[in-house]
């Protein structure tokens, strides 16, 4: 774990045009992603969660699909690639067996507004365009982890490797599919969308938000893992703090 | 036969007129036994609607989520469990879309018969734990002249709130304002807390009054 913050991170959707920026207060977070080793011992700790016990509210059909059996990773996955194919449930019961809970959404993008040397790249055009880049490419396998840089805040893999859980996921009221709707708002709500979106350059994070819209609790996708935090306060457990 | 009440789960119910994604356990999905869990299928028999017995693997009840109602006393998730419910989520101090949802559950139980009616449970959650204490889920309750032991209005900790909306599939935010916006979800539970029916569209309740007839025969 390392610590992250204290800083202010305006989010693209805050719903009111012109708001200010969200204070985040300093927290702890993992430095790389949870990976299947780590996923694996929770399971085999906490049998609830495994592949075929885990209530489908909480996991859908994909939940853990890769691995080779409920307690076995298998050629499919390896001990250090991040875990993927877990629900959003799944993320948080793991984080919370330890001590710790998922990141919320200003945290994880305040961690991830980072590059080497800044604690706000986003207006970085070669930032923006790496994000982007991996954004645009089909998923290949997976790298172990910790697998690239880190940032200022010494995180490393907050792009390039998955998408990652956040604990208020389902925050986004604003959706970008609300076109769909038959009824008579929809001109007024797309045109409410634009003028909400405080900075409608910062491609990637829109990326993001888009994301996590389409998600449910129990979701589970191939390129979608997670990573824990903490208030900045709280003792690590020692199981933990490694990572 | 199954007597299945109707739990109207009142699912967030929107300040805001956007829309979420159905959740993936809703539609279709809870129409088919999981296949781990064939013997806990919605309809399946009466001995395992029993207190105590574990709820099927798509139930809402699964979250064991701990509420206080209006009255300030401890409830679960799964105090209407055995009855169909309607149920949504709210918030007390919402002027805006709250107050209608409230006012359209009341008109959707009108239009059940009374014997149907007698079986179809309301329990809302709310959205605002920091600020919904069973003192103001009480005034709510007045306000609306449903004071009732079919009406429950909850609130959890933070954490059970965030669970509820997630598996309901309800989106919402907390703003500067105070104001906190959610996707408007009314939906109805069978006996064992599966979704059967779930709508954001408070103008066409169709579905949701057609899936409480049913469940409640």
């Amino acid at each position: 774990m390392h610590a992250v913050g204290p800083g202010k991170i305006r989010l693209l959707y805050d719903g009111t045009a012109g708001a200010a920026p969200a204070a985040v207060e300093a927290f702890q977070l993992m430095v790389r992603p949870v990976t299947n080793q780590e996923f694996l011992q929770f399971v085999t700790d906490n049998p609830r969660w495994q592949r075929g016990k885990a209530p489908a509210l909480f996991a859908d059909a994909g939940y853990l699909s890769h691995w080779r059996g409920p307690l076995e990773l298998g050629d499919g996955a390896r001990p250090n690639q991040p875990v993927v194919q877990v629900s959003w449930f799944a993320s948080k019961a793991f984080c919370q067996a330890y001590g710790l809970r998922l990141p919320s959404e200003v945290e994880w993008e305040l961690a991830a507004a980072a590059d080497s040397s800044k604690a706000d790249a986003r207006q970085d055009t070669a930032f923006r365009e790496r994000i982007l880049k991996w954004y645009s490419q089909p998923l290949t396998q997976l790298p172990d982890v910790p697998a690239g840089a880190a940032n200022i805040w010494g995180i490393k893999d907050l792009h390039g490797v998955v998408w990652e859980w956040v604990y208020d996921f389902n925050n986004n009221v604003v959706r970008g599919d609300s076109r769909d709707r038959r009824d008579g708002e929809t001109a007024e709500f797309c045109g409410a969308t634009s003028l909400n979106a405080n900075d409608t350059t910062d491609y990637p994070s829109f990326m993001r938000f888009a994301f996590r819209s389409s998600l449910s609790g129990s979701s589970t996708a191939g390129s979608l893992g997670f990573r824990c935090a903490a208030d900045a306060a709280r003792r690590v457990p020692k199981r933990a703090e490694a990572r | 036969m199954t007597r299945m009440f109707v739990s109207l789960l009142l699912l967030a119910a929107g300040c805001s007129k956007a829309s979420a994604p159905a959740p993936a356990h809703t539609a279709e999905t809870h129409a088919e036994p999981a296949s781990h869990d064939h013997a806990q299928h919605v309809h399946t028999h009466e001995h395992q609607l029993l207190p105590g017995a574990e709820p099927s693997a798509n139930s809402l009840y699964q979250l064991q989520a701990a509420l206080r109602d209006q009255d300030g006393k401890s409830i679960g998730l799964d105090h209407f469990r055995g009855h169909v419910v309607l149920t949504g989520m709210f918030y007390s101090s919402c002027t805006n879309i709250c107050p209608m949802l409230v006012a359209r559950v009341k008109a959707l139980q009108e239009q059940l018969d009374p014997e149907a009616r007698k079986q179809v449970k309301v329990l809302l959650v709310s959205l605002d734990p920091a600020r919904d204490d069973p003192a103001a889920l009480k005034r709510l309750a007045t306000t609306h002249s449903v004071d009732q032991p079919s009406w429950r209005f909850t609130v959890g900790s933070e954490d059970t709130t965030r669970e509820i909306a997630a598996a309901l599939g309800i989106r919402y935010r907390g703003m500067a304002s105070g104001e906190i916006n959610h996707t408007p979800v009314l939906a109805v539970l069978d006996a064992d807390g599966n979704l059967q029916s779930r709508t954001e569209d408070f103008g066409d309740a169709s579905t949701l009054l057609a899936a409480m007839v049913k469940l409640a025969k």
